[in-house]
């Protein structure tokens, strides 16, 4: 891991305990922030890679380590140092009792958590939404809006 | 700033859809009939379908108090195609002053959008009214920089997203180009971005968009979700450019993070999406709402000055208080 690497997840850690202190505090949500599931505080190192992503604007990198803030049944929510966007289309990969398992989670949200960290959250979706979503990306002059 | 329009008699409303005399000239070839009611007659046809509109007949109409021509609701797909192919000719027309083509520019495009609005027809929108707008656009500025000022002054303040959409299009560039913005590229893509800046709007439930109380928190969750909705619409489509794109998703940011959808802080927002931000809340604060009446000037101005201090571009948001109130004292000299 490189030191720039190095430093930002120790930023990332520092946001994270000061986020997951925060919410302690802060009575449920209400309307498209209210998930479906209950959330399970669940904080470890995650790798993440595109696969469907906003090329034109997206400066994040096509892979990159985060770390989770919880889990639920339907989605997952990670903080990271890149902002990324509503609708991209991730692959995370994780170890599980040292099973690695990969899941794919489509962007729902993005806010600023700190001066450099950004709260991300998404929701799992199949394969073949996956793929079809990646698919749309070359023929998107053809899509209907 | 309120367009003209004379809305079509009663009788003829059921049947015919009123359209601009001067988007026709001398040599119009028609795919739908023509109708005119001079000096307040009965509706006659003035050019069938296939036939070719010459000046002669024209004049005759405008001596005889035309002051719309009818089309056949029937036809009206047919009226519009005419319509977007005669806008692409109507900035190098001889016979039109400058206002006059911006109005017939400005309503027509409208009418186009909120066709294709209504009618969720967004291809089209994006596609082909957006390219012929912007090229207007940056022509007409380009040849005359009255041309500017003329659209500002004309803009429509009724509350529908299609004319909001168009106006902040108008003003947008307006402010790019008294910012000292002349390159014809970056112009066109404020046109557009401004254009498209609200299309994510297109997915918010129109109950949501018109309501006229105040919002349930649900409901305004979905309604800030228009700016994400925007970006996943257009971010492949070819043709926009990342600079069209971070207005249509930062408009809705503010300088000190309290903005949405992402929170973003001062130069994280780009220029352009902060110049969309301005003319944004200025057009959404003087027009009418179906929860309030339109703000005066004066008010919209007060509130742009209170939002200057910490969450939009002060600078910016000065610069278009003194466009908007320039063009005001020049039609009050005119008045």
């Amino acid at each position: 891991m490189t030191e720039e690497a190095g430093a930002h997840l120790d930023a990332l850690r520092r946001t994270l305990k000061r986020l997951v202190e925060d919410e302690s505090d802060r009575p449920a949500a209400k309307g498209a922030e209210k998930r479906q599931h209950d959330r399970h505080l669940y904080m470890t190192e995650v790798d993440v890679r595109y696969v469907k992503r906003y090329e034109q604007v997206s400066e994040c990198p096509d892979e990159f380590t985060a770390i989770t803030k919880d889990v639920s049944r339907s989605g997952i929510s990670f903080i990271h140092v890149y902002q990324m966007y509503a609708g991209e289309i991730v692959r995370v990969e994780l170890t599980v009792q040292n099973i690695r398992k990969h899941l794919l989670v489509r962007i729902v949200r993005c806010r600023r958590a700190g001066l450099k960290v950004f709260d991300i959250a998404g929701v799992f979706v199949s394969p073949e939404e996956a793929q079809a979503a990646a698919e749309s990306r070359q023929g998107a002059s053809h899509q209907r809006l | 700033m309120t367009a003209t329009r004379t809305p079509p008699p009663t009788n003829l409303r059921k049947s015919y859809v009123p359209v601009p005399v001067d988007l026709f000239a001398d040599g119009s070839l028609l795919t739908f009939a023509l109708y005119a009611r001079p000096h307040g007659a009965a509706i006659g046809c003035i050019c069938h379908s296939g036939e070719t509109l010459d000046r002669a007949r024209l004049d005759e109409m405008k001596e005889a108090g035309a002051r719309v021509f009818y089309v056949d609701t029937a036809e009206h797909r047919a009226y519009q195609r005419f319509a977007e192919a005669a806008l692409g000719n109507v900035v190098g027309r001889t016979d039109l002053s400058t206002p006059k083509k911006v109005e017939i520019c400005y309503n027509t495009t409208r009418e186009l959008i909120r066709e294709a609005f209504e009618s969720s027809n967004l291809e089209q929108m994006v596609d082909t009214h957006r390219e012929t707008w912007v090229n207007n656009m940056v022509s007409l500025i380009c040849s005359d920089e009255a041309a500017l000022d003329s659209m500002v002054g004309m803009l429509s303040h009724d509350y529908y997203t299609y004319t909001h959409m168009v106006n902040v299009s108008v003003m947008v560039t307006a402010l790019a180009y008294r910012l000292g913005h002349r390159d014809k590229d970056l112009l066109r893509q404020m046109a557009s971005g401004g254009l498209l800046h609200d299309i994510g709007k297109t997915s918010v439930c129109p109950e949501t968009l018109n309501k006229v109380g105040r919002l349930a928190p649900a409901e305004w969750d979905e309604l800030k979700r228009h700016p994400d909705l925007g970006l996943q619409v257009l971010h492949s489509r070819p043709g926009i450019m990342p600079l069209e794109l971070m207005m249509v998703h930062q408009h809705h940011e503010k300088l000190d993070g309290s903005g949405y959808p992402q929170g973003l802080l001062g130069s994280e927002i780009t220029a352009e999406a902060q110049m969309t931000a301005v003319v944004d809340i200025y057009d959404a604060l003087t027009s009418k709402r179906p929860y309030r009446e339109a703000m005066l000037h004066e008010r919209a101005v007060a509130i742009l000055k209170e939002e200057a201090a910490a969450k939009i571009n002060r600078d910016m948001a000065m610069a278009w208080i003194d466009t908007v109130e320039r063009i005001r004292a020049q039609e009050h000299r005119h008045d």
